[in-house]
């Protein structure tokens, strides 16, 4: 796993950590003056920060921070800022390095307004955090943030027993040879941060630490009463971090005295920090070392870094980005490029198993080709061919017709033809729907009619007899029973359609008058002319 | 104030960024190059996928039309060379053998009078074709005119018998007929041998064809 950098700045030194897994560990240890400042710059070049080259986290321990917890009026999101903004130039109008944040929302019984909790904090001292800052800057290293070590302390009350005034006590880094460590004391009210106090420890102090402790805490108690941060009626929770040493000691003190709305929970530092999950730390500011692994692991809110401070950072997060960006093009790219090939490939399999068919089909094409006439067209073809079909169907003679009447004319001796006229005439029938049907019922009954060769067209054969009675004995009547004889024995036969009688023995006309003469009525006719129309369904 | 100036004050500084711009850049124009040169390639062969599949329908279209062709031309060829031998597609000749014929006829069935009128060669339409916006063939139609004298209509029947054996392919009609008798109800043959009874009047229609300029259709 890569090492990850964090910078414990105090007022006294700074310390380079780097966390790995579940371990903090101490790289290197500065002191905070002038010759501290020498020997970073120097060892900087050469160090495991520039050769990390990822976002370096600086924690602030100092006792020049400064903690304002006020009520300000709840106002909207948008004015917020601005109204943070305010209180900061108020408060910390000397110092670069200050934050504020809003808490949460409270409400006034006595006039309903809305309220909110806020907490200013800011560095009243900011040269030394400035100039280290400013070494690392030259150096380009990537600050991703400073923060406020209390207020990155809020990360561990979710790991602790729920109180509503809680405060936690911890010790510190050790200072120098007098003074072994320090205690950090952080007082919370509903697990938001109120205050933090920061109490040096001598060797005098620590042989009678549990006294010390004790007396520390109950003027922090007091002071938290005097700024009505915390109530009379109310308990205090203390949470007590220390050393193993220390632990038998202050409950045998907390035995002997009585405290006032004060409870006490103690715990060993070391043992505690390893169940929750820092398995290395460095002794005896155990709890230092749990916040900054935190820290790493949640990515809090930057709290002290100004924009230009945080600049690495913002290039940092630009070429990640860049990167990922880079990365996601070449790798959809090169995707969408296999899913390409892949297509490519597969469409040319096709492709050469199509031409093999275009080929093989070429061949058979060629050979069918070559076995079609050459002097004609195929199309011409097929309408010669079909226009003789049709025409030949169309051909009539008279020979069947007049075998047909001569055979009937045998019984009629006394039929003298003088003519005989022989024509055909086409009866077409008429198509459903006209020519040219236009609705599919038409269509499909046309098809029907052309299948059972209804719509062919028939031919009917016209025969025209002109003749006269001979011999004639000069009786129109039983001239005119002849003929009629004649055309009732025609029409028994089937093949005849229509008989037409256009002239009568009689001689009876639409056009010419008949005349006779009654006196003379014996007078016998000349000749008994007569002329049929014959229609034949042959 | 002083933290306004200097974030004023600080410009962009390019050295961290020009490595990931440049990889960027290079990366873009890699995916980009990549993606346009595998897409051209690819609308390449996919076009040369398509005409080959256009062609290949196309060839199995001519193909398909081929097989139906050849199969008219299996059974229609041969109906059309034997057109050919009759002249059919050759007006000129077949109006010569006509006249030609109709003299062998008359010597044969000893017709003692026969006398024929060609008229004017028309274009005919035929039905068949009506729906057809154009038809590679054209038909002509000719009416013969055949006035006959003869003894009895025996004669007529074996003229016109004769006619149809000439053409093996029936491509004429009788259109109509007239037959009537010389001579009145008394006349007496035996009396008058050799002279004519009936003079029929017939007329004919022959058809022949001709064919429009072949298109290249290969």
């Amino acid at each position: 796993m890569k090492a990850q950098p964090i910078i414990y700045f105090s007022d006294n030194q700074w310390i380079i950590y780097q966390l790995i897994e579940k371990a903090v560990l101490e790289v290197r240890r500065f002191s905070n003056d002038e010759k501290g400042r020498i020997s970073f710059k120097q060892w900087l070049p050469e160090s495991p920060l520039k050769s990390w080259y990822q976002p370096i986290s600086i924690v602030v321990d100092s006792r020049q921070e400064e903690y304002h917890w006020e009520k300000v009026p709840h106002v909207s999101i948008r004015d917020r800022q601005e109204l943070l903004q305010l209180r900061q130039r108020k408060w910390f109008s000397n110092t670069p390095y200050s934050f504020a944040h809003i808490q949460g929302k409270s409400q006034q019984l006595e006039t309903a307004r809305l309220e909110d909790q806020a907490l200013c904090i800011g560095l009243l001292q900011p040269d030394p955090l400035q100039s280290f800052v400013q070494i690392l800057l030259e150096h380009k290293i990537v600050i991703q943030g400073i923060y406020s070590l209390p207020l990155l302390a809020e990360n561990l009350l979710k790991s602790l027993p729920t109180a509503k005034y809680t405060l936690l006590v911890m010790h510190t880094e050790p200072l120098n040879d007098s003074q072994p460590f320090g205690l950090r004391q952080v007082f919370f009210v509903d697990n938001k941060l109120v205050l933090s106090r920061w109490i040096g420890v001598s060797h005098t102090s620590t042989s009678m630490f549990s006294a010390f402790l004790i007396e520390e805490i109950n003027k922090t108690r007091q002071y938290l009463l005097g700024i009505n941060a915390l109530f009379h009626e109310y308990y205090l929770n203390a949470f007590i971090f220390t050393e193993y040493q220390y632990i038998d000691e202050i409950n045998e003190f907390a035995k002997q005295k009585s405290f006032v709305n004060i409870t006490l929970k103690l715990y060993n530092a070391a043992h505690w920090t390893f169940q929750e999950g820092l398995h290395k730390s460095s002794s005896p500011a155990h709890l230092y070392c749990l916040i900054l692994q935190r820290l790493k692991q949640s990515s809090p809110t930057n709290h002290y870094a100004r924009s230009f401070e945080r600049r690495y950072f913002k290039y940092f997060k630009l070429r990640q980005i860049l990167y990922f960006i880079t990365a996601t093009f070449v790798s959809i790219s090169t995707l969408f490029t296999g899913h390409i090939i892949w297509q490519m490939y597969k469409t040319s399999l096709q492709t050469t198993d199509l031409n093999m068919q275009f080929t093989q089909m070429e061949v058979a094409y060629r050979e069918t080709k070559a076995l079609q006439p050459e002097d004609i067209d195929v199309l011409a073809l097929k309408d010669t061919i079909d226009g003789v079909d049709w025409l030949s169907k169309r051909q009539r003679f008279p020979l069947q017709s007049f075998n047909f009447i001569s055979n009937y004319l045998i019984d009629f001796p006394q039929l003298f033809l003088e003519k005989i006229s022989w024509s055909y005439k086409e009866e077409i029938s008429q198509p459903i729907g006209g020519e040219n049907p236009t609705s599919k019922i038409q269509q499909l009954l046309q098809a029907k009619r052309k299948e059972a060769g209804l719509n062919e067209s028939k031919f009917l054969e016209l025969i025209v007899l002109e003749g006269k009675i001979s011999p004639f004995d000069g009786n129109p009547g039983k001239a005119l029973e002849t003929v009629r004889n004649f055309e009732q024995h025609l029409k028994k036969d089937k093949r005849i359609k229509e008989i037409k009688e256009l002239v009568l023995p009689l001689n009876l006309s639409t056009i010419n008058i008949t005349k006779g003469n009654l006196t003379h009525s014996n007078t016998p006719a000349k000749e008994a002319p007569f002329s049929l129309e014959i229609t034949l369904n042959m | 104030m002083k933290h306004k100036e200097s974030l004023k004050k600080t410009p962009i500084e390019w050295q961290p960024l020009k490595m990931p711009i440049a990889l960027f850049l290079i990366g873009i124009i890699f995916a980009m190059s990549i993606i346009l040169v595998s897409d051209h390639y690819y609308k390449k062969i996919q076009n040369d996928f398509t005409r080959i599949e256009s062609n290949l329908k196309s060839l199995q279209k001519r193909n398909d039309e081929i097989q139906k062709n050849l199969a008219i031309v299996k059974t229609a060829y041969p109906k059309y060379e034997n057109l050919k031998t009759l002249h059919f597609f050759d007006n000129e000749t077949a109006s010569l053998n006509w006249v030609s014929w109709l003299k062998t006829l008359q010597e044969n069935i000893k017709i003692p009078e026969l006398n024929y009128e060609f008229n004017v060669q028309q274009l005919m339409t035929l039905s068949i074709f009506n729906s057809k916006k154009s038809n590679s063939v054209e038909f002509f139609t000719s009416e013969i005119k055949l006035t006959i004298q003869i003894v009895h209509l025996g004669d007529l029947f074996d003229l016109i018998q004769g006619l149809s054996k000439f053409y093996q392919l029936p491509l004429f009609n009788i259109k109509n007929c007239d037959i009537k008798r010389k001579h009145p109800a008394d006349f007496i043959w035996q009396q008058h041998p050799g002279q004519p009874l009936l003079e029929a009047v017939c007329t004919l229609q022959w058809y022949s064809a001709k064919l429009k300029p072949q298109e290249n259709t290969k």
